[in-house]
Parts: structure tokens; C-alpha cells; sequence
């Protein structure tokens, strides 16, 4: 896989065009794997990190399953950031050593980690909230590679994983949500502390200590034993809906008592977006979260979702590099943000 | 990667560690080993990570009140099951793999050959 023609392109879930799009950005699975016959990988021989990356290429392989693999540890530094900034890989991915890489579905829906923390993460996301359609296929997937191999599995305590904390199912369900009025309105931090109480974790765009990322909030479960699959979804899938409608009525108190002040910020945001010279990640970030929320009350009408979407992700550093074919320092890339961000929001309408 | 200095062993360092940061751990806990792995269960308490899926047998008393913290309490999986589950050939395998590490780290090659072809039939591999 080439990934020149990946820079151009946004991944299926930064589409916008799932159920409750407006405030839920994407679901997410993931699941955890390991083979029962190596050790974790942290008691691994770099000879055995090998074996394991080719026993899962050739199960993938055989399984005839519609992915692109990426030898991530010949990759360099800036494509391992590009594929981090796209969520296809993590942080701990990118910064671990030796063999490991990552298989790539279509759309970018999915990606099959290979040598992270655990032997085998697989990850579906997904546009919109839609937890079940997301479980069905990741199962499914699941299914389909198992079918290759044995993994680490134990009547009592599930599947067996490097962390004590993934143990039994494997499984991290989240969704990733938008939530500026909430953060606005300063009642976020209630909310969180509600999630808390009831074991769910809230983490920012790029997972565990990220700051939050242009008011994009990932709730998702902690637990994973003694819980089937479907009760951790319904677990998340029950309070998802309860934020949802903190975050609307949130919306709706700030356009009914303070419209002007509300499109005055808006307007400003995306005034500022279409015509600096040079602007920070940070700046960008808080000012396109504005601009997503003006689409969806209605008080900017010649945007498009999809755009801010995917300009959330195109302006981190990675992007801007590869767009622009070399690296860059900070002022000389916070130069090319702002001419890209000109050039996309120039005519108002989508433009790519 | 430089060496430990020959008069502080890892151990000491690490056993000073642990106490430091997770307080002195009771009798026989503190020096349970995996014997497929070579983990120590105070090496997991610095780090986090297991070393093999054996360690949840290894370590078993040790893991399960960190288990019910995470876990709200329970210990038991319910849920998805694997259509093919490990069998005790896996343990021996692992076994195996341990003993080859460590030849390989004695730069007892011969050894290491023989472990490799012992370690190189497994049944699934063999059918196809
Ligand atoms: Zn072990």
C-alpha cells in the first residue's frame, strides 16, 4: 500500500453520515488477541516478534480477507505519525521497536494491528453511532482469523492478555464524541464524573492522557471480564444516548438566549480559518470545533461536514508534511495549515 | 544497552523498586517465578505486562484482587469462546521457546538447534 494516496482521502468514518453524525464523529471496537504457543510481547525475542508477525500475515493472507499490510517498522518516523493521526495505529505502536505491522481494509474501517501491546489488536470504526453494526463485523473478522490460529484462552478468565485489565473479552467499545456545548457551558466535567462513577473512561481524540482534541471526547468501557460482548455494548449503547441529549439541550439553551453572541463566535471562527497566514494545531483545532457546531445548528450553510471532518485530521503535523512532500518546523508548518486551510474552505462548498 | 554496575544486582534495584513503589509484598508472592517465562510477579507489578498466558496461573492469588478492581468484582468470563481452544502442547511450546531464549543467551547454539526442531512440527501445520 502506498501511502501518498491515502494524504488525499479521508478514512469512512470521518464521513459524517451515520446515525446521530451531528455529535457522535465515529463507534469503535477493538479486540485483543494473542497466540497460545509465544510468549506477550514484552517477554518476546526480536526473533520471535518475527515469527509472530508471519504466522498472522499468513493467516490474514489466508483467510482471503480484503486488507493492505503495512510493515510498520520499516516505516519511517513521519508515516508511522501520518497512520497515527488517521487512528489507524497508536502512539504505542508508532514508538515500539521492532517487527510489527498493521493490515489495512478498504475505507479504513479497518485495521489489524499486529505486535502492539497484545500479539493481535483488531480494530472496526465506524461513521455515526452504530455499536451493533460495528460488533457484527468486527466478530465476524474475529472469527474469520481465529479460524487460522490458536490464541491464549482460558475457560475461567476468557482470552488471556499482556495487561490484566483487557483480560476475559478483549474487548474496548467507544465512540467518539462532539461535544463543545457541553465544554462551552462548562457542565463536561459533571458529565465525566457521572461516566466515572459508572466505570466507563473518558479519553481524548488520540487515546489514554490525550488532552481533548477540538472538544472530541472517546467514552468507552473499562471493564472486559464477566461481561459478555453484547452487554459492554449495551452498557455504552444505554448512556451514549443520555449525553447525546445533554449536549442538544446544551446547544439549544446557548442559540435561544444567546443567538448573537453564539453566531458572532461562530462566524468569527470560520472567518478567521478561511483567511490567516499561519495558525497553530492548537487554534485550529478550537476554532473548527466552532465551525462544526455552527453546520449543525444551521448558522453556516456553505460547509459541509465531511470538510471539517476531515480537516481536523488533514492539519496535524504528519498531514501537512506529507501534503506538502517534505518536513517541516512548527512556523514553517503552521504557514502550510493555514495556506491548506485557505485553499479547502476558498469557494464555501466542498472543494478537493 | 550498558551494564548493571557489577556491585548493585537488578534484583536489589528492582526488589528496591517495588518497595518503594508498591510496598513489600507478602512471602511466597514476592518471589513467585513463571516457570515458562522466567516473569517474577514483582517485575509485573512495576511493569504492568504479563509475560505469558501462563502468568494467570503463575500468579494467580496475586492477580485476582487485582482482577476484582478492574473488574467490578468478577473473575469469571462470560462471553465469546474460541472454536479452537489451546491445547497442552501450547504449555510445552512455551516451555520450549523459554529454554531456546536462553540458549540462545548462553550462545549454546546447539542447543538452540535442537530446541528449533523441536519447536517446529506443530499439529496444525502438520495437516495442511
Ligand atoms: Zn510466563
Amino acid at each position: 500500500m502506498n501511502l501518498d494516496d491515502l494524504t488525499r482521502t479521508g478514512g469512512e468514518w470521518l464521513k459524517g453520515s451515520g446515525p446521530e453524525s451531528d455529535i457522535v464523529m465515529c463507534s469503535r471496537i477493538r479486540l485483543a488477541r494473542n497466540l497460545a504457543t509465544y510468549p506477550f510481547i514484552n517477554r518476546a525475542s526480536r526473533g520471535e516478534r518475527a515469527d509472530i508477525e508471519r504466522e498472522f500475515r499468513t493467516a490474514l493472507t489466508d483467510a482471503n480477507l480484503d486488507l493492505s499490510y503495512i510493515d510498520v517498522n520499516s516505516l519511517p518516523k513521519l508515516d508511522r505519525q501520518f497512520l497515527v493521526e488517521r487512528q489507524l495505529i497508536s502512539r504505542e505502536h508508532d514508538n515500539a521497536e521492532g517487527p510489527r505491522g498493521v493490515a489495512i481494509g478498504p475505507e479504513e474501517n479497518v485495521s489489524v494491528l499486529i505486535n502492539e501491546e497484545d500479539h493481535l489488536r483488531i480494530q472496526v470504526m465506524q461513521s455515526g453511532l452504530s455499536l451493533p453494526d460495528v460488533w457484527e463485523r468486527i466478530n465476524r473478522l474475529d472469527d474469520q482469523i481465529e479460524e487460522q490460529l490458536t490464541y491464549a484462552f482460558s475457560p475461567q478468565l476468557g482470552y488471556l492478555t499482556a495487561c490484566p485489565t483487557n483480560v476475559g473479552t478483549g474487548i474496548r467499545v467507544g465512540v467518539m464524541l462532539h461535544l463543545p456545548a457541553l465544554v462551552h457551558t462548562k457542565q463536561i466535567d459533571k458529565v465525566f464524573r457521572a461516566l466515572h462513577k459508572i466505570n466507563l473512561a473518558v479519553r481524548g481524540l488520540y487515546g489514554e492522557g490525550t488532552q481533548a482534541f477540538g472538544d472530541f471526547y472517546q467514552i468507552s468501557n473499562q471493564q472486559t471480564l464477566g461481561k459478555s460482548e453484547t452487554e459492554l455494548i449495551k452498557n455504552l449503547s444505554d448512556v451514549v444516548p443520555q449525553i447525546i441529549s445533554y449536549e442538544r439541550q446544551a446547544r439549544k439553551a446557548m442559540i435561544e438566549e444567546r443567538r448573537q453572541v453564539l453566531h458572532d463566535r461562530v462566524s468569527r471562527a470560520y472567518g478567521v480559518l478561511k483567511t490567516a497566514h499561519t495558525i497553530s494545531s492548537e487554534e485550529t483545532m478550537l476554532l473548527l470545533s466552532d465551525v462544526r457546531m455552527g453546520i449543525n445548528l444551521g448558522l453556516i450553510d456553505d460547509l459541509e461536514i465531511p470538510t471539517v471532518n476531515e480537516l481536523f485530521i488533514h492539519t496535524q503535523p504528519a498531514h501537512l508534511q506529507k501534503l506538502q512532500g517534505r518536513p517541516l518546523e512548527v512556523d514553517d508548518r503552521n504557514i502550510a495549515r493555514a495556506s491548506y486551510l485557505r485553499s479547502r474552505l476558498a469557494n464555501g462548498k466542498h472543494t478537493d | 544497552m550498558p551494564d548493571d554496575p557489577p556491585d548493585l544486582p537488578l534484583d536489589t534495584v528492582v526488589q528496591g523498586l517495588i518497595v518503594a513503589h508498591v510496598g513489600e509484598l507478602v512471602g511466597d508472592l514476592a518471589r513467585r517465578v513463571c516457570p515458562l517465562c522466567g516473569m517474577k510477579f514483582m517485575e509485573f507489578r512495576i511493569s504492568g505486562r504479563l509475560g505469558c498466558p501462563n502468568d494467570y496461573l503463575a500468579f494467580d492469588h496475586g492477580l485476582l484482587p487485582l482482577l476484582r478492581r478492574s473488574h467490578d468484582g468478577v473473575t469469571r468470563h462470560v462471553g465469546k469462546t474460541p472454536r479452537r481452544l489451546p491445547s497442552p502442547e501450547a504449555t510445552e511450546s512455551l516451555r520450549l521457546r523459554a529454554q531456546l531464549r536462553q540458549a540462545v543467551a548462553c550462545e549454546d547454539y546447539e542447543e538452540a538447534a535442537r530446541l528449533r526442531d523441536r519447536l517446529r512440527p506443530l499439529p496444525k501445520d502438520a495437516t495442511r
